[in-house]
């Protein structure tokens, strides 16, 4: 600390200035509007004129105007990379949005660490536990660490990823929907034979293979895996992960994924899927709502689970809430988080849920039921069926890991194979980010 | 010596407001990141910031991907001189001379700027595209299928693909910091010039390059900090990608911090960057005055 | 015959390099008008039918006249400030001499390579301590921060090119400093000083970073955080962001050009250089 007090000296003309300036601004209370309202500030990612984004922009201006006595600020950034930037500079300032979206893991893990996170468990359990019961059990997993008792977030939007798959174009060739990855890959193998192409990858964005190798991992070595994976049990260069490169490495060297994959981003990627000369894509179930309700391939389209490569595991699948409210304490008063919590349970609410299915359909974390208005959509039927099936789910691999440098490393790594890389190549590569550690 | 109290005043007091925004949004920044880049610290408020002296700057420069992204750095600056620099100078001869139309070249010539990283960005990632893009279908009605190139994801060629756009991009910006020097040569310098039979390449050699020597001096510095900090387009093209191929320091720096949430490393990045641009404008100075 | 020759290799550059700059122009424009499917797989091809809906939702889901209009005042008046900071602080570093000097050279110098990440938390908790969040003016300053290091740096250097006989002549006409700056050599300064402004307003017109982390208000937004409302998680509508650039670039153009006459008038008049 002796040194920050050097630097401080060095800055004291900085400071003298800022003080003066703080001098001048108002002293007033910032957390209530001029009605008396305690104002939160609520940051999200939904700024777009999606169907969904939409709804929940709506909803937050009906709830402003209850007589509740709050009200919410939105500030929503569309872009990842912008929405974190804007998240993390609030955060290494000390003033955070009261509630923020984000999406789990070490990344929050690192909040938690710091104490900045509200422990939601008691509100969740009061009156019987009635907030925490409206959600599907299986998402609570991640919104728990390991050494902290309480859950940290309510989850908002979960998923599941699927493989889609082109129904003419499977009947042109005489072939069943894959079910099993040997399955998939003599599928690819005849569809290549045919001048089909059986999948056509956007690898310019990185999670595209990422998420294939989670369900490799997930559906040949269970969910287990990924536990033993972020505790180093099981190493990213072990047989059996090797294995799951392999995979990838051989399904690129056939020319599988298709072409220049590595140029082709995931919005390419889904629209080329859209125009029906693509056998299959693998994608979460926003796949549904977001590019096929209302197109025209709508009719040829079928979902099955992602082959498995055990059937031990066919259960298992890659799933989980994708978006997640937390609430933040730094520097907050007991009232604004008693406020966010009110607004939680407001936007996390299955009538809330009732109206959302109205408008876009995809699988939600919470309990609610169907309105007459929600329209007809068998291929979502379809999704459902197989996510009631689904016994164990577990998000990004990556996302369990202790360093938030994983997630990274292992989709670049990965992306290497599309480069030509071999599968051990990949593995080394991935070591070299797991052996520089932590580190701090 | 009342004259000497007012002559020191004047300093003062003309100095005061950009030194104040300096020392507030420049300095202050500045100072905070040589103090982060010997600490670790995760970035959260209140969370501790813990001493670890020159750690952070020896796992950087232990790092095979910091010398790759620098080493993308250098091509910046070889493709800033060699390509860039001659490319604005001669755009600046154009626009500044008698031809016509010069006030739709301008225009032209800038519009790349106007129009954004963002749009510049989709535009080439989509033109230099193998599957649709339109650089690989003339190179084949050409007849030249052998030049034809994944251009933006073969490790090497990548960089470059972006470097030449980003020429592409700031010729016309450069233009106008050359095309300010041009106008400020008297014409009467070129008339005399003409009358002892000095034009065309002569008179560019002996007149036109030797009086831009002050534009050339600092087209070079902005280069060569411009190269150092390059992020936007990279950013936008390619995400340093495809596996880190086409990183550049200012890339690497904002990973670190913004997505991985280690601030003293990036913070360390950040010093050298500043050290080394430091260097090489005090070493572009002096090779300036020499030829004084 | 030689000379003709010569010329027309000029002609031809010229013509090559503005078609080279220019079609970009036009590709923003027709996609503007085409939907998404269309642009991702064919940005080259000419729309099958005029999608103006892309503007209405320019318009109407980014607000992007709300946003040019908040670009333009950010921009000029950072652009204004600048210049006149620049002003006074060149003059100094040009005609006196004082310890510190090169000190204080090399301090601006630093102002053109910080990489910008590195500022961003520091500016955005300073922002906090003067209630500048959300707040024009503070916005203002900083852009004014940034484009003042290369402002100074480019009237510095043209200055110094200015013959002192002019200083000495206004001198002994009785100037005073004030005087000899901005009646004297602001008006031989006038081509550098539009270039910078160009230079100037273009940054502040078109940044992102600080416009997105200090302002949340939407009536506050800057084009390119307006813009952000197109590119969602799941989803990118290229057609929008098309429309948008291309209903932001007006303005810029006007200005542009505006300002370069007054760079080409700097050339009539003849300045005095020595």
């Amino acid at each position: 600390m002796k040194r920050k007090r050097i630097t401080a000296l060095g800055l004291a003309s900085v400071m003298l200035m800022s003080v003066t300036l703080s001098a001048c601004g108002s002293g007033a209370d910032e957390s209530r509007s001029s009605d008396g309202n305690i104002v939160i500030t609520v940051a999200s990612r939904y700024a777009t004129d999606v169907e969904d984004e939409k709804y929940y922009r709506q909803k937050v201006e009906e709830f402003n105007k209850m007589d509740n006595g709050i009200t919410v600020e939105m500030d929503n950034v569309a872009t990842e990379s912008d929405y974190l930037d804007k998240l993390r500079t609030a955060f290494a300032n000390g003033d955070t949005p009261n509630v923020f979206l984000e999406y789990g893991g070490s990344r929050t893990l690192d909040y938690l660490e710091a104490d900045a996170l509200v422990d939601l468990k008691p509100y969740l359990e009061e009156n019987d536990s009635e907030w925490y019961n409206t959600f599907y059990e299986s998402l609570w997993d991640q919104t728990q660490y390991d050494g902290y008792d309480g859950i940290y977030a309510v989850p908002f939007k979960s998923y599941m990823v699927l493989l889609f798959y082109n129904k003419d174009l499977f009947e042109q060739a005489g072939l069943e929907a894959p079910v099993t990855i040997d399955d998939m890959l003599d599928a690819c193998a005849k569809f290549k034979e045919m001048g089909i192409k059986p999948f056509q990858v956007g690898e310019k964005d990185n999670f595209r293979f990422g998420h294939f190798n989670n369900n490799l991992i997930i559906k040949t070595l269970g969910v287990d895996a990924v536990d033993e994976l972020a505790n180093r049990e099981l190493s990213y260069d072990s047989d059996e992960m090797i294995n799951t490169y392999k995979i990838i490495e051989e399904m690129v060297a056939n020319d599988y994924f298709g072409e220049n994959i590595l140029d082709t981003d995931q919005y390419q990627e889904s629209e080329m899927f859209l125009q029906g000369d693509v056998a299959m894509h693998w994608d979460g179930t926003w796949f549904i709502p977001n590019y096929l309700y209302g197109s025209d391939i709508y009719d040829s389209i079928g979902v099955v689970p992602f082959p498995y490569g055990d059937e031990k595991y066919a259960s298992q699948a890659q799933g989980g809430s994708s978006d997640m409210w937390y609430v933040s304490k730094l520097n907050k008063s007991d009232e604004e988080i008693e406020a966010s919590v009110e607004f939680l349970k407001y936007i996390t609410s299955p009538e809330y849920y009732t109206g959302l299915d109205e408008v876009a359909q995809t699988i939600y974390p919470v309990k609610y039921e169907k309105s007459d208005n929600a329209p007809e959509n068998p291929l979502l039927d379809e999704a459902l069926d197989i996510y009631e099936q689904v016994t164990d789910m577990r998000t990004d691999v990556q996302n369990y890991d202790p360093d938030s440098r994983m997630l990274d490393a292992v989709r670049s790594s990965l992306q290497g194979l599309a480069m030509g890389n071999s599968a051990e190549e990949c593995a080394e590569q991935i070591m070299e980010t797991v052996n520089a550690g932590g580190g701090e | 010596m009342k004259k000497k109290v007012y002559s020191k005043l004047t300093i003062i007091i003309f100095l005061a407001p950009a030194l104040i925004m300096l020392v507030a949004f420049i300095l202050y920044p500045v100072c905070n990141t040589i103090y982060l880049s010997f600490n670790e610290w995760k970035g959260i408020y209140g969370s501790p910031v813990t001493f670890v002296g020159l750690k952070n700057y020896i796992d950087v420069l232990k790092s095979d991907s910091f010398w790759q992204s620098m080493l993308n750095s250098v091509f910046f600056m070889i493709g800033g001189f060699c390509i860039l620099m001659p490319l604005s100078f001669g755009l600046a001869l154009l626009i500044t001379s008698k031809l016509r139309g010069t006030k739709f070249m301008k225009t032209a010539f800038f519009m790349p700027v106007m129009l954004s990283t963002t749009a510049v960005a989709l535009i080439w990632v989509y033109l230099l595209n193998p599957s649709f893009g339109a650089v690989n279908q003339i190179l084949n009605t050409a007849g030249l299928e052998g030049l034809a190139k994944d251009w933006l994801s073969t490790p090497g060629l990548n960089i470059w693909c972006v470097i030449l756009v980003n020429e592409w991009m700031y010729a016309g910006y450069n233009m106008l910091i050359f095309a300010a020097g041009l106008v400020s040569i008297p014409s009467d310098v070129y008339e005399a010039a003409k009358l002892d039979g000095c034009t065309g390449i002569k008179q560019l050699r002996y007149i036109s390059i030797p009086l831009s020597r002050e534009s050339f001096k600092i087209f070079s510095v902005l280069c060569v900090t411009g190269c150092l900090k390059a992020f936007d387009l990279v950013w936008a093209m390619t995400k340093g990608g495809p596996n880190h191929t086409s990183e550049v320091p200012a890339t690497l720096l904002y990973n670190e911090a913004f997505t991985f949430k280690y601030f003293g490393k990036s913070s360390s990045i950040g010093v050298l960057l500043l050290i080394l641009g430091i260097i090489l404008s005090v070493m572009l100075n002096n090779f300036f005055k020499k030829e004084d | 015959m030689r000379r003709k020759v010569k010329r027309i290799i000029v002609y031809v550059f010229a013509a090559f390099w503005t078609v080279m700059t220019i079609f970009p122009l036009l590709l923003t424009l027709m996609n503007s008008l085409k939907d998404n499917a269309e642009i991702t797989l064919g940005m080259l091809s000419f729309p099958t039918k005029l999608l103006w809906s892309n503007y209405l939702s320019a318009f109407s889901d980014a607000h992007i006249l709300q946003a040019i209009l908040n670009s333009l005042i950010f921009a000029v008046s950072s652009t204004v400030l600048t210049i006149f900071m620049g002003m006074l602080a060149a003059y100094i570093l040009s005609r006196k001499k004082f310890i510190g000097r090169n000190i204080i050279y090399t301090a601006f110098l630093i102002g053109v390579m910080v990489p910008i990440h590195c500022t961003i938390i520091p500016i955005s908790s300073m922002a906090t301590a003067v209630h500048g969040k959300n707040e024009s003016w503070f916005l203002i300053l900083v852009y004014t921060a940034f484009a003042l290091p290369q402002a100074i740096f480019l009237f510095t250097g043209y200055m110094d090119g200015v013959s002192k006989e002019l200083d000495d002549a206004a001198k002994i006409d009785g100037c005073g400093e004030g005087r000899l700056l901005f009646n004297v050599l602001m008006p031989v300064c006038v081509p550098i000083i539009s270039t910078e402004a160009i230079l100037a307003f273009v940054a502040g017109y078109g940044e992102l970073i600080f416009g997105m982390i200090l302002m949340s208000d939407q009536d506050k937004y800057t084009i390119a955080r307006a813009m952000l409302t197109f590119s969602g998680s799941y989803q990118i509508s290229y057609g929008p962001i098309f429309a948008c650039i291309i209903l932001a670039v007006i303005p810029m153009v006007v200005l542009y050009l505006l300002f370069h006459e007054k760079v080409q008038e700097g050339m009539l008049t003849g300045a005095i250089k020595g």
